[in-house]
């Protein structure tokens, strides 16, 4: 998938390595804004990604946090339009920083 | 019948019983209305004021200008914003402790200007982002959007009370609870007394229709961009004016930010950054 596609809380599907086969960020891993921006920095244009839909990933981590913290932010953003892109992205920010921070 | 209408007077005619504005402000604004007016002018103003005059040092210093290094006179700090900024930070800082040291009950101070503060640096940040001229409009868009919650707060404690509970079991939008309470919201308020303190007309519209029903269109740039600050921070839950839950993106105001949504995190960061250190400069001592 192109670079300027990911949005942040998708999943890698293999790893992305420098010229040297170094890696640099593994499978599995979660994008964050970071990674994006890092990417950009190496002049990479296309990772690959598991799925688009939202991530099912930190599951395995801490399933039950997870789906504990999905379920606030689900009734945080009842009231608002969740199908909006936007609002859909807002959500996933809030998720992974709410994820970083437990 | 409303809870305005039990007590006898509509909500909106005891906008005389809220605080106003300090006479600071006022002669900081005729020396910047008049056209022979001088910044040296406006600093001694400024300065016969020292709890201004120590806040506007502090806000000046804050992130939200990002200065190469500190100033440390009210003159050197107005000459470096620059007199649009400075328009602006005086009001901010007049508003701010216009309100400062009422109790609110159900909603803190702190949260209510935290929320406001963060909506405004948010909004700024977007006009930045879209390279509109003077961004700092946006800024106080932002800031004083919700003021009519404040006013509700002090005029109404006990109903507002119910508005909150009945909002929290997600009754509804809380500007909804209210309407049906007070049969006006605190836009409509916050408007009001904008106008009565003589505030510019872009910043009452902003602050009277910044909750955008899915169909409306935002009349004005400013309308838009506090409308789509107010949904981030309250994603984001940075303090809070009463709301608890994420209000609806009207999607005409979305479109005129010129944002995607992968600019997003990037406007978050900035945002949350700034805010910080723009906060504690406003409240703290």
């Amino acid at each position: 998938m192109k670079l300027e596609d990911i949005t942040p809380g998708m999943l890698l599907a293999k790893d992305v390595s420098d010229p040297n086969g170094t890696p640099l960020i593994r499978a599995g891993a979660i994008i964050t804004e970071r990674h994006v921006r890092a990417l950009k920095s190496w002049g990479i244009a296309e990772i690959a990604i598991q799925s688009d839909a939202p991530t099912p990933s930190a599951l395995t981590r801490d399933s039950a946090s997870v789906q504990e913290l999905k379920t606030m932010l689900d009734i945080q953003f009842s009231l608002s339009n969740p199908d909006h892109p936007a609002v859909r992205a807002l959500y996933e920010i809030c998720l992974e920083r709410a994820l970083k921070h437990c | 019948m409303s809870a305005a209408e039990i007590q006898g007077t509509p909500i909106l005619e005891r906008i005389d019983d809220l605080p106003s504005l300090p006479s600071t402000y006022h002669h900081a604004r005729e020396a910047m209305d008049d056209p022979n007016g001088s910044l040296e002018t406006l600093a001694q103003i400024i300065s016969t004021d020292p709890a201004m005059s120590a806040r506007i040092l502090r806000v000046a210093n804050s992130a939200l200008y990002g200065l190469p290094t500190r100033v440390d006179s009210v003159w050197r700090a107005l000459s470096i914003i620059g007199v649009a900024e400075t328009r602006s930070l005086i009001l901010a800082t007049a508003v701010i402790s216009a309100f400062k040291d009422l109790p609110l009950g159900a909603v803190s101070m702190r949260s209510f200007w935290e929320h406001s503060v963060t909506c405004g640096v948010a909004s700024r940040t977007i006009a930045r982002r879209m390279h509109l001229s003077s961004p700092e409009r946006f800024y106080l868009a932002g800031l004083l959007h919700d003021i009519g919650r404040l006013c509700l707060f002090i005029l109404e404690p006990t109903t507002m009370s119910s508005a909150l509970q009945a909002h929290r079991e997600r009754q509804g939008p809380l500007h909804e609870i209210e309407r049906q309470l007070f049969a006006t919201d605190h836009a409509v308020v916050g408007a009001a007394l904008l106008r009565h303190w003589g505030i510019p007309e872009p910043y009452c519209v902003a602050a009277e229709t910044h909750h955008l029903s899915q169909d409306a269109e935002p009349t004005c740039t400013e309308t838009a961009l506090t409308h789509v600050a107010d949904i981030i921070v309250n994603s984001l839950r940075i303090g809070t004016s009463g709301t608890r839950w994420v209000p609806l993106l009207n999607d005409s105001a979305w479109r005129m930010t010129e944002l995607v949504t992968r600019d997003l995190p990037d406007i978050v960061e900035t945002t949350i950054s700034t805010a910080r250190d723009v906060t504690s400069a406003f409240l703290e001592h």
